[in-house]
């Protein structure tokens, strides 16, 4: 080979090296580009690797911490167990201190019961006795009052001859409601149909209510037999619609019905008076308490007498447009079935009643 | 008019009817009790009588029914403080014309024994 071929070759090797050599540059600027990358990334590795970790102690530092929450829920749940319980316990203290009280107190209701009636018996004997020894006196000085009113000579006062009359009879009056109401004798009762004796009376109530120019309405529901006494219920039914009627201004109208409610036959007589008072009403049935002029107060204390030897209740419904009385009785077993099939009726009302 | 006893054991009561009955003209005579009630019935005789059921000795009911014993027709009035409805019936089932409750009205007797006197006259 000669030198020029020599100096070409040399020529074509030193290109070739110096594009190698480029080549290597080039590929040297791109690792080192690589490596500045990777370097950067790496950084960015290590910051976010150095992020994670401080995320992961914070979320530490929180579970740590809903951890001592809950310890401390867990302590007041335990707490208000605690006191839950108390309450209960003491809840339960109140509910048999109250048993014992109504204990004790129904006791107390019973003895004074029981000593009532003993006292009632005592009473019951000795007024049939008491009503014989005054009213024996009573007619001899009734009997001369009336003979010596008649007489010429006292003829000026025979106003105060009838008034001395009338006193007497008032106090008589009071004797024999006295002894109907002192009467223990278990009262003879039967089976019977209550709106039968309504209506046996109804006449003579009606009468009453006409003469005083005031209505009355009679409404008898379908009712099972009861066990009455019927001259007690007869006493009981004309003091209570007296009482209404006198309640009364004119064209009043008095109301007396019977149905059946609750299991219970219920006797409802309703007037359209002015009412009782409140002051009143927690008196009423006492002996002797009375509103009227002339009324002797025994009236109602019979009434209530009459009911509690019935077994049934009075309950007063009262206001300035009127005041009803209703009498609940309870139905006899032989006739509670009939109430059944009533009972039954009801939740079918004929139309038109 | 007529004769009349009166059987009761309270002065007051025989008091009052002794004058009103010899007010009215009637012949009475009086007995405190039951048997005295039966003795004078069969001496004086009356037409009527007036007999009060609680008396001693002897109670007007039985006296009633000894009487009745002797005589089914004589007029008999019964009276009573009482009011006791058992012994009024068994009085009415031997025979009595009326029963009195006292203090009865005494001139609603008065009118009574007057209308059995005028039935007895005729």
């Amino acid at each position: 080979m000669g030198i020029s071929e020599a100096i070409l070759e040399g020529g074509h090797w030193a290109a070739k090296l110096i594009t190698a050599n480029k080549e290597l540059a080039f590929q040297s600027d791109e690792r080192e580009k690589l490596l500045a990358e990777l370097i950067t990334v790496n950084k960015e590795l290590v910051f976010q690797g150095k992020e994670k970790c401080k995320r992961a102690a914070e979320l530490i530092i929180a579970n740590k911490e809903l951890a001592f929450e809950c310890k401390e829920k867990g302590k007041r749940a335990a707490e208000l167990i605690i006191a839950n319980k108390e309450l209960a316990f003491q809840c339960k203290e109140k509910e048999d201190r109250a048993a014992e009280f109504i204990t004790e107190r129904q006791r107390r209701l019973f003895e004074e019961k029981m000593a009532r009636l003993d006292r009632l018996n005592l009473v019951g004997q000795m007024a049939a006795g008491i009503g014989h020894e005054i009213r024996n006196p009573m007619t001899t000085v009734r009997g001369y009052l009336q003979l010596l009113g008649a007489k010429h000579e006292y003829a000026v006062r025979k106003p105060t001859f009838d008034l001395m009359i009338s006193e007497l009879d008032r106090a008589n009056a009071i004797i024999t409601e006295f002894l109907s109401l002192a009467q223990t004798k278990r009262t003879e009762q039967r089976s019977q149909d209550l709106n039968d004796l309504l209506g046996k009376l109804y006449p003579l109530i009606e009468a009453d209510t006409f003469t005083q120019n005031k209505q009355i309405s009679f409404i008898p529901g379908e009712i099972p037999n009861l066990e009455l006494n019927g001259n007690e219920i007869t006493q009981l039914l004309l003091n209570l619609t007296r009482n209404g009627l006198e309640a009364m201004e004119e064209r009043g109208r008095l109301q007396i019905k019977s149905y059946v409610d609750n299991g219970k036959v219920v006797l409802a007589i309703a007037d359209e008076g002015c009412g009782i008072a409140a002051e009143n009403l927690r008196k009423l049935g006492t002996p002797f308490f009375t509103t009227k002029d002339s009324g002797t107060g025994l009236g109602l204390a019979t009434c209530y007498k009459i009911v509690e030897s019935h077994n049934a209740k009075i309950d007063i419904d009262s206001s300035t447009r009127g005041t009803t009385f209703f009498i609940s009785f309870p139905i006899p077993v032989a006739s509670s079935k009939i109430v059944d099939i009533l009972s039954q009726k009801a939740i079918h009302p004929i139309s038109g009643s | 008019m007529g004769k009349i006893l009166v059987a009761d054991d309270q002065f007051g009561v025989r008091s009052l009817l002794v004058e009103v009955f010899r007010e009215d003209q009637h012949d009475v005579e009086t007995a405190e009790n039951g048997a005295e009630a039966l003795r004078l019935f069969i001496a004086f005789k009356p037409d009527l009588i007036l007999l009060d059921m609680k008396m001693p000795v002897m109670n007007g009911l039985e006296a009633l029914r000894e009487i009745r014993k002797l005589d089914s027709q004589v007029a008999v009035i019964m009276m009573t403080a009482y009011g006791d409805i058992q012994t009024m019936e068994t009085a009415k089932d031997l025979g009595i014309l009326y029963y009195m409750s006292k203090p009865f009205d005494l001139f609603e007797l008065r009118q009574r024994i007057s209308d059995i006197f005028k039935r007895i006259a005729s």
